[in-house]
């Protein structure tokens, strides 16, 4: 396991979405989203991975495109998909709700997560959280006072990540993609060589 | 009606230039003057509980500083370096020097950790109970003069003292989580560590202790009846080295709103300055005082690249020029007599004279300036998101109003986009391309911000103006960081470098030298177009002025 700090996650994250292919924008994004679920005790990065190496279904949505662009709106009631790794919605279901000063209530097969402008809580089966595919996600504000929340588990706020080995170096194989190979003029140029630096 | 400070601030247009950025020097506000001030004010206690070095000069030291609030840490390796491994360049594997900046005081498990960890530097992986990572390479000629003079009774050689500058140059200060230190977040939990690198300044101004503390110790292990401790005077002079290259420009296009901060509070500490209605004698004294002390330093501040010799050459006229045309400028001066000599030095100095000229008005005016050092931290996380309810039309207004300095640039001519930055595979650095005559140009970094702006515009020009930015985003979603960066910098206007970074004759030097300047680094001296050394905390007094005054004479 690697003891990850939160802004190794966001640049990992981050280069292994350009490596994918993703514009900058949503790399920045991408980077954003890991952190915060990282911060809120969710694992992220086997599901990064799923969501990298899917191929484009014409009829699934994806979570950071959709995810960024209900955020854009500012969108607190909305149903979506079918939609590919929902966990990924939730970092930007948690800036709308920081933006609003409002809780927002997720369900999907299986699960019911209320995001607060800070934390939130969830119900349901923990592997729901990490369904590659669902066909529909619900938004809407939470009612105060429905009692639903007396049951509900606390994230976990953490510092740190703790990444599988081989997910971090799957991630960094991606990330990989962004390096452009030493040529003989980029070692003489690239870094204005040429002059000691020993003395 | 007087004229406000905000009406009086210089414009984006002027200060964000590359040639002006290229031209910026260290301040009052600058970061490593706000450590120290603050370690004054709240009388930090500093002491080195552990100096475990033997007589070859290898082995570790700790260094403890108590803050009102908290206990930091600087643990110190000293190992062997063969002299053909000693490189400034990222390629190093091995240096003389390694540290970490310790949240608390280290146990012995813990520096056994760390004996193993930062020697190897980024080849190890570390604790958020570390809070920075660094390492040094000695100036070999003068540690080496310094311990033999030092050893046979005798002071260093002051002209070479003068020349070098210092005994160790960092040659990387990590921080913010990297290698899995501790994050940003928690290491402002410090409040004495909130503003800007000061994590980072704080580990430098120890590092400086321990230079000269190991000089001192191999002069003593090599003739312990003859040596004798450095002079105070000659101490005093110097700092700590650091070479600086691309690996820093990415950060100042990355962070707009941080570095918003930054300018705008130099920039509203002249324009307070300038609105002063009268010039005291304690502040015209102190004027002169901090002119005198700019032109010995320039005097001493010898470098090989041309440009920066011409620009220093320049500069030595300039102040000398200052000199003579001030007093009458302040002497006659009915009202707002700093905005009198501002104003002159504006149309008769050169760029570098000019910005020295800013940077000497600030160094009387503590009282007035020094609580802006305060503002310089910026919630980067609060400003991420994008606003995306707008329309287009508010979009094409920021263009119009933040974006106009790109109009005169046509990227269809090639020398317009010539380089490209991207992160080499070899170093993991960011390294800077020429587009048409190397590979790489499709993997390139978002440092392109004029051209990106410039093609933002041509795809607006095609869209209704009520179409949403969400909506626009969600259709081209390669305009996104643009936009981020567009509505970010609209608020944060200093933050946006008004110059075009793939540019033929871009020099990467220049927007290193003005996060360098921030710092509080002086004496830069280009080593090329793409890096620089400097030294930090000359002048500037020692940690062991915070020693507990038995242990400062025992030392």
């Amino acid at each position: 396991m690697i003891d990850a700090s939160l802004n190794e996650v966001d640049a990992l994250a981050a280069k292994a979405a350009r490596g994918a292919g993703l514009p900058w924008g949503l790399c920045e994004e991408t980077g954003k989203a890991a952190r915060w679920l990282a911060g809120n005790g969710f694992e992220w990065a086997p599901s990064l991975l799923a969501l990298l190496s899917a191929p484009d279904e014409q009829q699934v949505a994806s979570p950071l495109l959709a995810g960024t662009h209900l955020a854009d709106l500012g969108a607190q009631t909305q149903s979506i998909g079918p939609i590919a790794q929902p966990l990924w919605l939730l970092p930007f279901v948690a800036r709308i709700a920081a933006t609003n000063g409002q809780a927002i209530r997720v369900t999907w097969d299986g699960i019911m997560i209320d995001v607060w402008p800070f934390g939130g809580t969830m119900m349901g089966m923990q592997d729901a959280l990490f369904r590659a595919k669902v066909p529909i996600v619900n938004l809407t504000p939470v009612q105060a006072g429905t009692g639903d929340e007396l049951q509900a588990v606390a994230f976990d706020r953490a510092m740190r990540s703790s990444i599988r080995l081989e997910s971090w170096q799957a991630l960094e194989v991606w990330g990989a993609r962004t390096y452009v190979p030493a040529s003989e003029q980029s070692r003489s140029k690239g870094a204005g060589a040429g002059v000691t630096d020993n003395d | 009606m007087m004229t406000s400070v905000k009406e009086m601030m210089r414009s984006p247009d002027t200060v964000m230039r590359l040639e002006r950025m290229g031209a910026a020097h260290p301040t009052r506000l600058s970061f490593l003057r706000s450590l120290l001030r603050r370690a004054t004010r709240e009388a930090w206690v500093i002491t080195r509980p552990i100096w475990n070095i033997g007589t070859d000069g290898y082995g570790h030291a700790v260094y403890r500083v108590e803050t009102p609030d908290r206990t930091l840490s600087l643990v110190a390796f000293s190992t062997y370096l063969a002299p053909e491994n000693r490189t400034d360049r990222v390629i190093a594997e091995a240096w003389d020097a390694s540290y970490v900046l310790y949240d608390g005081i280290p146990s012995a498990a813990e520096i056994e950790r760390l004996s193993h960890a930062a020697p190897r530097q980024e080849a190890a992986r570390y604790t958020m109970r570390d809070l920075t990572l660094s390492r040094a390479n000695k100036s070999v000629r003068l540690f080496d003069h310094v311990v033999d003079a030092l050893s046979t009774g005798k002071q260093p050689d002051r002209t070479l003292v003068d020349k070098v500058g210092y005994l160790m140059r960092t040659t990387a200060v990590y921080g913010n989580g990297k290698f899995g230190i501790a994050d940003r977040e928690q290491v402002i939990e410090h409040p004495a560590l909130r503003g800007p690198f000061q994590a980072e300044m704080l580990t430098v101004w120890l590092i400086r202790g321990f230079t000269v503390d190991l000089a001192e110790h191999c002069a003593r292990a090599k003739s312990p009846a003859t040596a004798v401790p450095l002079d105070a005077e000659i101490k005093r002079g110097l700092g700590v080295g650091n070479a600086t290259g691309l690996g820093m420009a990415p950060f100042l296009v990355k962070h707009p709103t941080l570095i918003h901060r930054w300018v705008a509070a130099r920039e509203t500490a002249l324009a307070r300055v300038r609105q002063l209605k009268a010039a005291t004698p304690q502040t015209v004294t102190g004027f002169y005082e901090a002119l005198a002390r700019a032109q010995r330093l320039v005097d001493v501040w010898v470098v090989d690249e041309p440009i920066q010799a011409a620009a220093i050459k320049v500069l030595a006229s300039d102040l000398e020029t200052l000199r003579r045309h001030s007093q009458m400028l302040l002497l006659t001066s009915q009202n707002m007599p700093w905005d009198t000599l501002w104003t002159w030095c504006d149309a008769n100095l050169s760029i570098e004279g000019q910005e020295m000229t800013l940077a000497l008005l600030l160094e009387p005016h503590g009282a007035l300036v020094d609580e802006l050092a305060d503002t310089m931290a910026a919630d980067e996380d609060a400003t991420f998101p994008i606003d995306g309810r707008q329309s287009c039309a508010a979009l094409r207004h920021l263009l119009d109003t933040h974006a106009h300095w790109t109009t005169p640039l046509d990227f269809s001519v090639a020398t317009a986009q010539a380089r490209f930055w991207y992160v080499s595979e070899e170093k993991l650095e960011p390294r800077l391309g020429e587009r048409f005559d190397e590979p790489g140009a499709d993997l390139e970094l978002p440092l392109a911000t004029a051209r990106d702006l410039k093609a933002l515009k041509s795809t607006l020009d095609a869209l209704q103006f009520d179409t949403l930015i969400a909506e626009l985003l969600l259709k081209h979603p390669s305009h996104r960081h643009t936009v981020r960066r567009l509505q970010q910098t609209a608020a944060a206007p200093y933050g946006d470098i008004r110059d075009n970074l793939i540019d033929a004759a871009m020099r990467p030097i220049d927007l290193l030298r003005l996060k360098l300047a921030f710092f509080g680094a002086s004496r830069f001296d280009p080593r090329s177009d793409r890096w620089l050394r400097i030294t930090l905390f000359r002048d500037e007094p020692f940690p062991d002025a915070f020693m507990p005054a038995a242990q400062a004479s025992a030392a």
